[in-house]
């Protein structure tokens, strides 16, 4: 073999995997976000806030590219979400709830679709690999880069990405909420019946719940100096009960932390309300302007709910 | 006298009665000091700056010297000298009356004021709007589900 075929057989050994090292790290992240609408599985996961915990049984499949979910809450009332391509239904002790999905993601399909939103506000570490829910899961930390979040550690499976384990954390490191399969099976294929046995597909069904979501039209309202890295990602009116009169709560996210801030005609009788104030790991900052109580709603640092509900004027 | 001395301060006297006045006020020590009374009810009524010739203080405190004191049962008092008296401090009560109106204006705190706005309690959170934002929003199915029990 003569030099230069040994050094063409070299460079080609050699360039993929120089490549594979070049890849950018962040698209680690867009394929485990691919991986969460695009498998078929079936576990059981646990999820836990400062408050409550709770074990949720989930059945996930892609038939013909639409995504199709299955939740049974395991502990407390035995209600169920099921999920057909954007919408939700919910069942409960109170009826059946139908809702259109815009910004929900629920575990484990935590991570945007668009992923380069997050590099404004997170950096990206990977840490050591360890087992979770019986599968190696590589640990990949995203650290808040200011005080307006908090930091996420996800676990991705080693061989599909799909994520196994979240843990939010605040700024002194302690655990704010954190969800993690228990068990879970990968399959080739699941069967639409088992869904379809949940909730009837060919069935039209009506919300007659109270709060009939609009979309505005108008604002009547600005908002400056947003929290670095959040903007409103979705707008929703509600009709206040029994006055003819709309409240509004506008959906504000930096990829992965929401918050709401609602603004809500005051009624005669009420007291405006002024401050902040945390219920677990939510912090609530209320504030009175023209007539409008606004508060806004996250689990995110108290600084951010301040500084979203200081942000509107009108 | 009296009331030619306030219809010069009211501008409602005539001519005529402005030389008669200003003639005795040249020759009576009485008449200079009631019009002297009545400039300082004029000027307060007028709210202008007010710069009295003596120290006002001493001028009540004089005044209400000169006002007949009971000690206890009735004596009979002198009729034409509490007259005199009585004449004197009016002015100086009328003005102090004045002076706590403007006072009590100008200090006055608002009653009727907008109610100030309340520090912001756990329990000031309509449950709607925490189950209506992670309706929206939450990852965790258990704040999810909470969505049917806003709906009720």
């Amino acid at each position: 073999m003569t030099f230069f075929k040994k050094l063409l057989t070299l460079l080609l050994l050699v360039f993929p995997l120089l490549s594979f090292a070049m890849e950018d790290p962040w698209l680690i992240l867009e394929k485990s976000a691919k991986a969460s609408q695009q498998l078929n599985y079936e576990g059981v996961f646990h999820s836990q806030s400062s408050s409550e915990s709770n074990s949720t049984h989930v059945i996930h499949a892609n038939i013909d590219n639409e995504e199709y979910c299955l939740l049974k809450m395991l502990d407390g009332a035995p209600n169920e979400v099921f999920c057909s391509g954007d919408m939700v239904y919910v069942t409960s002790q109170d009826g059946l709830l139908i809702k259109k999905r815009k910004n929900q993601f629920l575990f484990p399909s935590v991570l945007p679709s668009d992923i380069r939103h997050l590099k404004k506000s997170y950096q990206l570490s990977f840490g050591e690999k360890k087992r979770v829910a019986d599968r190696m899961a590589q640990h990949i930390e995203l650290k808040a880069k200011d005080n307006f979040r908090f930091n996420y550690h996800i676990w991705i499976d080693d061989k599909n990405l799909l994520p196994l384990k979240l843990i939010v954390t605040n700024n002194k490191n302690q655990t704010v909420e954190q969800s993690t399969f228990t068990t879970i099976a990968f399959r080739e294929v699941i069967n639409k019946d088992i869904f379809e046995k949940n909730i009837n597909l060919s069935k039209i069904y009506i919300s007659k719940n109270k709060f009939v979501e609009n979309y505005v039209s108008n604002k009547f309202w600005n908002l400056k100096d947003l929290p670095s890295g959040f903007k409103e990602v979705d707008l929703i009116s509600r009709r206040v009960n029994g006055l003819n009169l709309l409240d509004y709560q506008i959906i504000f996210s930096d990829g992965l932390a929401y918050v709401s801030l609602f603004i809500r005609p005051i009624t005669r009788g009420t007291e405006p309300k002024e401050g902040s104030v945390a219920i677990g790991p939510t912090n609530i900052s209320a504030r009175y302007q023209d007539g409008y109580q606004i508060m806004s709603v996250g689990m995110v640092p108290p600084e951010t709910v301040n500084t979203i509900s200081g942000a509107i004027e009108f | 006298m009296n009331e030619k001395i306030s219809s010069l301060f009211d501008s409602e006297i005539n001519n005529k009665d402005v030389d008669t006045l200003l003639s005795k006020k040249s020759k009576m020590a009485g008449v200079r000091s009631s019009m002297s009374d009545y400039q300082l009810i004029s000027d307060v009524l007028k709210k202008k700056t007010i710069f009295p010739k003596g120290n006002l203080t001493d001028k009540i405190m004089t005044a209400i010297d000169k006002e007949p004191t009971q000690m206890g049962g009735f004596v009979k008092a002198n009729s034409s000298n509490t007259a005199v008296m009585s004449f004197e401090i009016l002015p100086v009560l009328a003005s102090l009356a004045v002076l706590i109106v403007i006072a009590s204006t100008a200090f006055n705190i608002e009653v009727n004021s907008t109610s100030t706005n309340q520090f912001l309690a756990k329990e000031d959170i309509p449950q709607e709007i925490i189950n209506a934002h992670h309706a929206a929003t939450a990852n965790n199915m258990n704040y999810f589900i909470q969505v049917g029990d806003s709906a009720k």
